[in-house]
């Protein structure tokens, strides 16, 4: 039957949607036992999904330790073709020398998805610290000080919003020709600083009404003085839960240019590379696209999950209207 | 109501003036010499031909000169040519928009068919085990990229069942529907999955308020059937966000037809731009830019405007 509708009337039973945790003996603990403390308060789903991009940040970390002690430590070299030298053939199943098997070119495939990883992880960051600074100051700028300034940011950011993505960040790649990670990390970056724009204005106008705001205004604090001690503090929150949300976003978005051949060139792995060169041999085996869609795939989904666990402890806004 | 309508139009030819100064600074932004940057790595280059490009582009001309030129022909429709094929842009963009439209069309269609009874049915069934298992496979279908799904969709039914053909296009006038249903239902369905996911979690959140109102509960107490209610009552209050959701998609839906038409090689629009990135045809780069970003921009608009048509009370406000 209609599932809540016998609580109409009755708001007592209806639960209340935030859980929001006791934060206050949180505050007196150790960083490491906060951790652990958000961990344990976490959902099963929501654990594995941290454990799940622990692995995936790990393995990336790892991979390029390895890169710096020249490919000593234990892990497959990710640009080694086998087959040239007669130790492996292209297109193996699961071998012990290879756990995932090989790709197209007799590569390691599960060398070459830790490795891909890091191309994810380095774009995301990227986007996540450029959004936080740039996007959450003008934001929370903007819906601090409302009137003719915040129009005149908002008018800016809208006209970035008003191309679709995708197709925005197509046409700036294709100005240049040296798609390093560097020059990807930076242009997705600075394009993916509207939306987080967008959300810190709209919980900074929420703080900016709240009572100690108000009191801060009556004693007479300046008012950048409130920006920088009230509201940013309270914006903060919220922007870090849609971080996640936006990550995930930020990944997809990278893995579709990947895929198109526009992001990262080989041999170095993304995961939307892996994929795309394992398009010519689809007739062969799927096995070389399952692999890096599968960890692309899981790590949007983690993402997401922990993100939407954090907004509802935020208790934010839904990432879907901002 | 016509105030309104006059604000958002003011609006949408501000914005519009907007994306296309930025589409222009795009090649006005090239590093080095323009026409080095323009002219595709293909292209002659002795001297007369690069002075007739020069003089053709206007490239001497100070910035806003060129952008006045330049946003002159382009709302007459002329967008330069092609410096690969030699084609007029514009002609190039009529003939592969109707590809364009109809995967994008068709991709929305199936997302909302499918999302309405997913989204219903778990806000009826809301906590139970049918809603579980259904919000999982929302959340999973969620973050499948588009691309991933339609290659495991072209290897499970074109090269595992052999049911349907892997790429291509066949147009519906000269193959007919089902010759042109054949090549253009796998990458709509591609297209569709994450769409359906979105709208089917958002219909389901807004489906479960709707049944807490206090018309729900009158109409069951008047003995209404539970299916009657749910159809006639409960849905047409959330068609509001039915329209609210589908224009927040449209951008993510231009994107992935790009992505989706590179992977099916059909002949669209955004299979034409990713040719012309590699290409370097950046005449061809500007005008479909230009093209896609003014079309989600009026899109954008006429969905705002059809608020007003569905409800009443934003006519008023």
């Amino acid at each position: 039957m209609f599932a809540r509708s016998e609580t109409i009337g009755d708001p007592t039973l209806d639960p209340p949607v935030a859980v929001v945790e006791a934060d206050q003996p949180i505050d007196e603990l150790n960083p490491w036992q906060r951790a652990t403390a958000t961990f344990s308060a976490m959902p099963i789903v929501v654990k594995l999904s941290t454990l799940w991009l622990i692995f995936i940040v790990g393995g990336a970390i790892y991979g390029q330790i390895d890169n710096l002690f020249g490919q000593a430590l234990p892990l497959q070299d990710p640009a080694y073709q086998g087959s040239l030298f007669g130790e492996s053939s292209r297109l193996e199943g699961p071998t012990p020398q290879h756990i995932l098997g090989t790709d197209n070119l007799s590569r390691d495939i599960f060398a070459r998805v830790l490795h891909g990883g890091w191309v994810s992880l380095v774009v995301a960051l990227a986007t996540v610290l450029t959004g936080i600074i740039v996007g959450g100051l003008l934001g929370s700028y903007a819906g601090f000080v409302k009137g003719r300034r915040g129009s005149v940011i908002m008018a800016v950011i809208d006209v970035i919003l008003a191309f679709p993505a995708l197709i925005l960040l197509l046409a700036v790649v294709s100005i240049w020709e040296n798609r390093s990670l560097a020059v990807i990390a930076i242009v997705i970056a600075l394009l993916a600083i509207p939306p987080y724009t967008r959300v810190a204005r709209a919980t900074s106008l929420a703080v900016s009404q709240r009572e100690f705001v108000m009191a801060a205004r009556a004693i007479g604090t300046r008012p950048m003085s409130i920006l920088f001690r009230e509201v940013i503090p309270n914006v903060l929150p919220t922007l870090l839960a849609y971080a996640l949300v936006g990550a995930a976003a930020i990944i997809v978005i990278e893995g579709s240019l990947s895929f198109l051949g526009l992001s990262v060139p080989s041999p170095q792995a993304s995961w939307g590379n892996m994929i795309n060169e394992a398009r010519a041999d689809i007739r062969v085996t799927i096995m070389p696209a399952v692999w890096p869609a599968l960890a692309l795939t899981l790590t949007v989904l983690a993402l997401n999950q922990v993100g939407d666990w954090m907004q509802r402890r935020a208790g934010g806004r839904s990432s879907a209207f901002t | 109501m016509g105030r309104f309508i006059l604000s958002k139009l003011g609006r949408l030819v501000a914005t519009l003036f907007a994306v296309s100064l930025m589409t222009f600074m795009m090649t006005a932004l090239l590093p080095g010499d323009p026409v080095n940057a323009i002219l595709p790595p293909t292209a002659p280059r002795d001297e007369a031909f690069v002075a007739q490009v020069r003089e053709e582009l206007g490239l001497d001309d100070p910035l806003p000169v060129r952008y006045v030129t330049w946003l002159g022909n382009a709302v007459r429709g002329d967008l330069g040519r092609s410096l690969v094929d030699d084609r007029p842009v514009a002609t190039t963009i009529k003939e592969r928009l109707p590809v364009t439209a109809e995967l994008a069309f068709l991709a929305v269609g199936l997302a909302v068919l499918m999302a309405i009874p997913v989204g219903v049915i778990g806000a009826y069934k809301e906590g139970e085990t049918v809603d579980q298992v259904s919000s999982a496979g929302v959340q999973i279908a969620l973050s499948i990229p588009n691309f991933i799904a339609g290659l495991f969709l072209i290897w499970l039914l074109s090269v595992k069942l052999q049911l349907l053909p892997a790429t291509g296009w066949k147009r519906l006038s000269t193959d007919g529907l089902l010759g042109n249903l054949s090549t253009a239902i796998l990458p709509a369905s591609a297209l569709a999955l994450g769409q359906m996911a979105f709208f089917s979690r958002l219909i389901r959140s807004d489906m479960i308020q709707t049944l807490q109102e206090d018309f729900v509960l009158s109409a069951r107490a008047k003995g209404l059937s539970d299916r009657y209610i749910l159809l006639r009552h409960a849905l047409r209050p959330s068609s509001l966000s039915l329209v609210t959701i589908v224009g927040i998609n449209i951008g993510a839906l231009l994107g992935g037809t790009v992505v989706i038409e590179s992977l099916f090689a059909l002949p669209g629009l955004g299979f034409r731009l990713i040719n012309a990135i590699f290409q370097r045809d950046f005449l061809v780069i500007q005008g479909i830019t230009l093209f896609v970003a003014t079309a989600y921009v009026v899109i954008n608009t006429l969905v705002d405007m059809l608020y007003l048509v569905i409800d009443p009370r934003i006519r008023r406000g």
